[in-house]
């Protein structure tokens, strides 16, 4: 079973991160595997529809540039969840075993990748951006 | 200054008031992450929720330094973290020390959208900041040493409320910029108030002057507050935003660990509506 918070509050505010994707936490098998891409597609692309571009392309009418880094995009942010997963796992053990020096640094080391994960999803997300169309 | 490290041994009056700061930075950082935990039905696109969930565990991340440090001095922390977990809405005032403005019923009213989400580390969080950054500078040196490692952690968090601010105003274009500008007046109140009452005159806080003497405290509200304003108005203007001029500071609201001053927890008035 997929990992979960010790504090119910927050694991039901997480929530929120399903609605783009966030597991199951697997890459599509490969670059074949068009129906799944283009479904992960659908769910971040609000993340690009600023004032000036209304219309995000769809998965298949992306340019060959843009689909690349739309697959790039897409695996930061399973990425991100993986390693979201191991900070919920740090943070049940100091609930469940308590607050000690060297689960409080371990909980450090995965919390610090995870802020890593994450920018560099915006990262992704930025490198893509300057390869879409604006639609005004 | 004396300071004290590791190991010393602390006069039983200074020990009392340096738990009592720090469990109220401890609870409320871990508090604060579930009111930010909260915030993240608002975010209205991925990478704002992810962004917000990463601040969620980084809160979650100083509450543990500091109740390591309260486990070294004696303290049953455990039960601090497990009456968060199982009454997050209202810790019982007993066991914790939740600052009033982290107390749900008094947080979520300032919150009805995105754009109160990054207002809200815009205006207010520089106020935090500043405000927990004068421990790296305290008298008890343990302490001193994590609020240098909390204060270089939360260098992102300022960056954040810029980023989803202008973002905001990317998506949502001039009509969202309106909407904003007039959002920041009820956030400038509590930011305001972040410091607590003025060190001198009839307002004057109760406890100030023992915390400085003792070098728990090592910056003046006044101090604080000139730095606060100077921080928050160049923020705003790189989000396309004005400073208002003559807000009330919201003391009450306490967001500003002020509730510190006061010793024992459970005699902590509730807020003002
Ligand atoms: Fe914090």
């Amino acid at each position: 079973m997929a990992a979960r918070f010790p504090d119910p509050l927050v694991e039901q505010r997480h929530a929120v991160l399903a609605r783009y994707g966030a597991e199951p936490a697997t890459l599509p098998a490969g670059e074949a595997d068009e129906a799944r891409w283009t479904e992960l597609w659908r769910l971040l692309k609000p993340d690009f529809a600023t004032a000036d571009r209304t219309q995000v392309p769809d998965f298949a009418s992306l340019a060959p540039a843009a689909r690349e880094a739309a697959r790039a995009y897409i695996g930061c942010r399973i990425e991100a969840d993986r390693l979201l997963a191991r900070c919920k796992e740090a943070h049940s053990r100091l609930a469940r075993d308590g607050i000690a020096t060297d689960a409080v640094e371990h909980y450090a080391t995965v919390r610090d990748a995870y802020e890593d994960g994450v920018m560099a999803f915006g990262a992704a997300r930025e490198r893509l951006d300057t390869l879409l169309p604006k639609t005004k | 200054m004396k300071t004290y490290d590791k190991g010393d041994a602390l006069p039983d009056d200074y020990k009392k008031l340096l738990l009592n700061l720090m469990s109220f930075q401890a609870d409320s950082e871990y508090g604060g992450g579930q009111r930010v935990a909260e915030n993240m039905q608002y975010a209205p696109r991925p990478e704002e929720a992810y962004r917000l969930s990463k601040k969620v565990m980084e809160e979650f991340g100083h509450a543990y330094y500091v109740w390591n440090l309260m486990a070294e001095l004696g303290v049953d922390v455990n039960v601090r973290l497990r009456e968060l977990i199982a009454h997050p809405e209202n810790p019982d005032p007993k066991v914790v020390n939740l600052i009033n403005g982290f107390r749900r019923e008094n947080w979520a009213p300032n919150f009805d959208s995105w754009q109160d989400v990054a207002l809200f580390s815009t205006v207010v969080t520089p106020a935090a900041v500043a405000f927990l950054g004068q421990y790296q500078n305290c008298s008890y040196l343990p302490w001193a040493r994590v609020n240098v490692r909390i204060h270089k952690e939360e260098h992102g968090h300022l960056a954040f409320g810029v980023w989803a601010s202008k973002r905001c105003i990317e998506f949502g274009g001039e009509a969202m910029r309106a909407d904003m500008q007039a959002r920041v007046p009820k956030f400038m109140r509590i930011g305001l108030g972040f410091y607590g009452r003025p060190s001198a005159g009839a307002a004057k806080s109760q406890m100030f002057d023992k915390y400085y003497e003792y070098g728990l405290k090592v910056k003046k509200p006044e101090e604080l507050q000139a730095e606060y304003l100077e921080i928050v108005e160049a923020r705003l203007k790189e989000v396309g935003l004005e400073m208002p001029r003559d807000i009330e500071p919201d003391y009450d609201m306490r967001v500003g660990y002020e509730a510190g001053d006061e010793v024992s927890s459970p005699a902590i008035k509730p807020a003002a509506a």
